[in-house]
């Protein structure tokens, strides 16, 4: 029978006992349960904390109830901030207020105390026993701030329209003139490229050591030479390698689509509940229904320029590119690993002994990591254009780059050295394979291991 | 005709020479025992014959061709080391070995349903292997060893683990199998099954055959002019008879009757010793003593040490 029937067999037999196994089927199935739940779940968070809160506002001073806050409120008039929605009520009372009390009655879940250092200072202190979401708090700090800023200004003479023209908020725009002028979202993308950088680090880690686990079960188990009395050993670690990296592939296929599958009916059903929350924050809800329809026109606009500018960010990624390089990379990188990590196994006797010769291939592993969120931080650095080049590295920091932007002679290069790595790196460590798998008892020194790539036959 | 013939085979290891000049033939048909001390080489030699390793000189001929990759679907080797996947089931396993070996799934089924029924464990076939007892197992990976019905059977301790009721199975397998005119190299240590099954060794020392043939003529080579008498009468009878012509090795008595063993000396015959002692003491039987493979083989090595020390 032809040698290539015979690697298929292997990759046969690795492939399907891998798949069947009861912790595939669980990581598999569960994996995008809970990718689909966090998905899901940070979408609601951004969209609200369904939780009630009753606020209490208490301003020891009072000029903070002058303020026209208070005059709305008296005229049924929807107020500019401080909207009470669904979820959210405000209450403003003069004086100090003792915030046990207060919280204990249960009238209030928080109760923020404004003093004279509060106007001064901006010192404000907010009790609670559960302290409200992060989105639910930066509101309310922004419209205290908004508020104390009118105090201010009114108390200055100064007309509340020239105050805010004085306090203009610098906002930086990077454009890129090479890119036709327009806005740079290397940053942006650069995060992107981590993600896929992320995904093809964890793979090759998890499967490279499932490599080794296999490998170490066959030699342990003594079946190895009865193996490579019908098949090279060359074969079997191929075969192996292989067959394992298929069984990878197939559960990042299947993750991604029960992700996108899962997530999307749970955000579709969601939305409408979404969507309701959404008009009733831009909504101004007043005692007697009327709704200002002026200030959703101005919110959704803001919303809309938001979705904008992400979605002209996500056209910029070159997507073609990302999901061609994700499958070299991940298959190169992969093979380049995996099959040290083949090596290793046959090296080592046990599971303790593998500890010393995993570290110089993990080393580079968790480099290529680290460069990675470096690169998120300074995308353009000649750190990230190194590295994607360096074999160890490219799988996972050329993710980064592909994201980032890469000149194609760049890219040929590193696929290139890719290609080549893995070739010599596999064929040396076929070398080591061959003679470890048949050695048991002591573990060798790393000069043996070099006696052992020149080793005839 | 030949099945295997090894020709100046040497292998060396980082710190030494595993096999040194080693040739052996044997011929097709026959049971050949491949014996010596651990780590004198056999292994070694087993494992160039099985194209794990090459060898670093020399060459092997397989029925009369040099020895090259489609041989191994023409070789069942049965290692002293031996394992199964513990997490697949019997079943799965045997189809697994026996597509490696070259065998279309189907055929591989209906042969292995013929060995299953053959050894009594056709319920076997979903169980786990880390389910099974050693003995079990044993059974298991000598039917995949024999499966593809392979030329030459390489067999390394291939008793070990057994009860004496499944030995004797495996035994004659081995003498069927033979009779159908496979070639079995046997490698043990268990002299008495060379006795029984093997018509040719070799026995490799330190690296090297040192000593090779038939095993008749072998134990031919080791008789040595010694002799069991038993008789009736004295000690001192039998000293006198003997004189200082012949070499007393030992005498015990045996239910009232004296049991010697004699060794007669380069110049002597039987009948010299016969001629002498039936004057002293009432002879009732005499055997020549026939070395067994045991002591065979503890004196060539020991000859061989010695002589190389």
């Amino acid at each position: 029978m032809p040698a290539m029937n015979k690697i298929a067999l292997i990759i046969k037999r690795e492939y399907l006992i891998k798949v069947k196994k009861k912790s595939f089927i669980l990581m598999t199935v569960f994996g995008p349960v809970i990718f689909a739940a966090l998905i899901i779940g940070a979408v609601m968070l951004a969209a609200s904390d369904t939780t009630n809160h009753k606020i209490l506002i208490a301003d020891d001073l009072g000029y903070f109830l002058e303020d026209e806050v208070m005059i709305y409120a008296e005229n049924h008039v929807a107020r500019p901030r401080f909207n009470n929605t669904e979820n959210v009520t405000y209450d403003f009372r003069k004086g100090m207020v003792d915030p046990r009390e207060e919280l204990e009655s249960g009238a209030y879940t928080a109760v923020i105390q404004l003093s004279e250092i509060s106007y001064t200072d901006g010192k404000v202190e907010l009790f609670a026993e559960k302290a409200p979401s992060m989105t639910l708090q930066s509101k309310i700090k922004a419209e205290i701030e908004d508020a104390m800023e009118l105090y201010r200004a009114k108390k200055n003479s100064i007309p509340i329209d020239v105050y805010k023209s004085i306090r203009q908020p610098v906002e930086f725009s990077i454009i890129k003139p090479s890119a036709g002028d327009k806005k740079d979202h290397t940053s942006e993308r650069a995060v992107i490229g981590f993600v896929f950088a992320i995904i093809i680090y964890m793979f090759i880690f998890f499967y490279g050591i499932q490599v080794m686990r296999g490998v170490m079960e066959e030699k342990t188990n003594r079946i190895v030479e009865v193996i490579i009395s019908s098949v090279k050993p060359f074969q079997l670690m191929m075969g192996k390698v292989i067959g394992i990296g298929l069984v990878g592939l197939t559960q990042f296929v299947i993750w991604v689509v029960l992700t996108s599958v899962i997530s999307g009916i749970g955000l579709a059903s969601y939305q409408e509940k979404f969507v309701k929350m959404q008009m009733e924050n831009l909504q101004a809800v007043s005692p007697d229904g009327v709704q200002q329809a002026p200030n959703v026109a101005d919110l959704s606009q803001v919303n809309l320029e938001g979705g904008n500018e992400a979605l002209e960010m996500f056209m910029e990624i070159p997507w073609v590119d990302m999901i061609l390089s994700f499958f070299i990379y991940f298959i190169g990188g992969y093979l380049l690993y995996a099959s040290l990590f083949a090596a290793i196994g046959a090296i080592v006797d046990n599971e303790t002994d593998t500890q010393q010769f995993m570290m110089p291939v993990t080393i580079p592993l968790l480099f290529a990591y680290i460069v990675s969120i470096m690169m998120m931080n300074n995308p353009e650095g000649s750190i990230g254009t190194v590295f994607s080049v360096v074999p160890f590295t490219s799988p996972v920091v050329m993710m980064v780059k592909t994201a980032i932007g890469v000149s194609i002679w760049i890219k040929l290069l590193s696929v290139v050295v890719l290609i080549g790595s893995f070739l010599g790196i596999i064929w040396i460590a076929g070398r080591i394979y061959r003679v470890g798998i048949l050695m048991y008892g002591k573990k060798p020194t790393y000069k043996e291991l070099m006696k052992w790539i020149r080793y005839k036959g | 005709m030949n099945a295997l013939e090894a020709k100046h085979i040497h292998k060396s290891y980082a710190s030494h020479k595993a096999l040194n000049d080693v040739s052996i033939t044997v011929p097709v048909g026959t049971v050949f025992g491949l014996l010596g001390p651990n780590g004198a080489g056999k292994t070694t030699l087993i494992r160039i014959i099985n194209q794990i390793t090459g060898p670093d000189e020399g060459e092997v001929v397989f029925y009369g061709s040099k020895l090259n990759p489609l041989h191994v679907e023409d070789i069942g080797y049965l290692p002293e080391e031996r394992g199964l996947y513990r997490k697949m089931k019997v079943g799965e396993q045997c189809m697994y070995l026996a597509q490696l070996k070259g065998l279309s799934s189907k055929e591989a089924k209906s042969r292995l349903n013929e060995w299953f029924k053959r050894f009594e464990i056709d319920t076997w076939w979903d169980k786990k292997v880390e389910d099974l007892s050693k003995g079990m197992a044993q059974k298991v990976q000598f039917i995949t060893t024999v499966l593809h019905r392979p030329k030459l059977l390489i067999l390394d301790e291939p008793f070990s683990g057994f009860d004496p009721i499944n030995a004797e199975l495996i035994r004659n397998e081995m003498l069927r199998l033979k009779n159908e005119g496979t070639t079995i190299i046997l490698s043990t240590h268990d002299m008495g099954s060379v006795e029984t099954l093997c018509d040719e060794i070799a026995l490799v020392n330190r690296s090297q055959v040192i000593l090779n043939g038939k095993v008749k003529d072998i134990k031919k080579q080791f008789r040595n002019n010694t002799y069991q008498l038993v008789f009736e009468g004295t000690a001192m009878d039998l000293g006198i008879g003997l004189w200082a012509h012949f070499e007393l090795i030992s005498n015990e008595m045996v239910d009232d009757k004296h049991v010697a063993t004699i060794r007669i000396p380069e110049g002597r015959r039987l009948n010299d010793l016969v001629g002498s002692l039936i004057q002293h003491v009432q002879l009732v039987s005499v055997n020549e003593v026939i070395p067994d493979m045991d002591q065979i083989f503890i004196e060539a090595v020991k000859n061989y040490n010695a002589s190389h020390e």
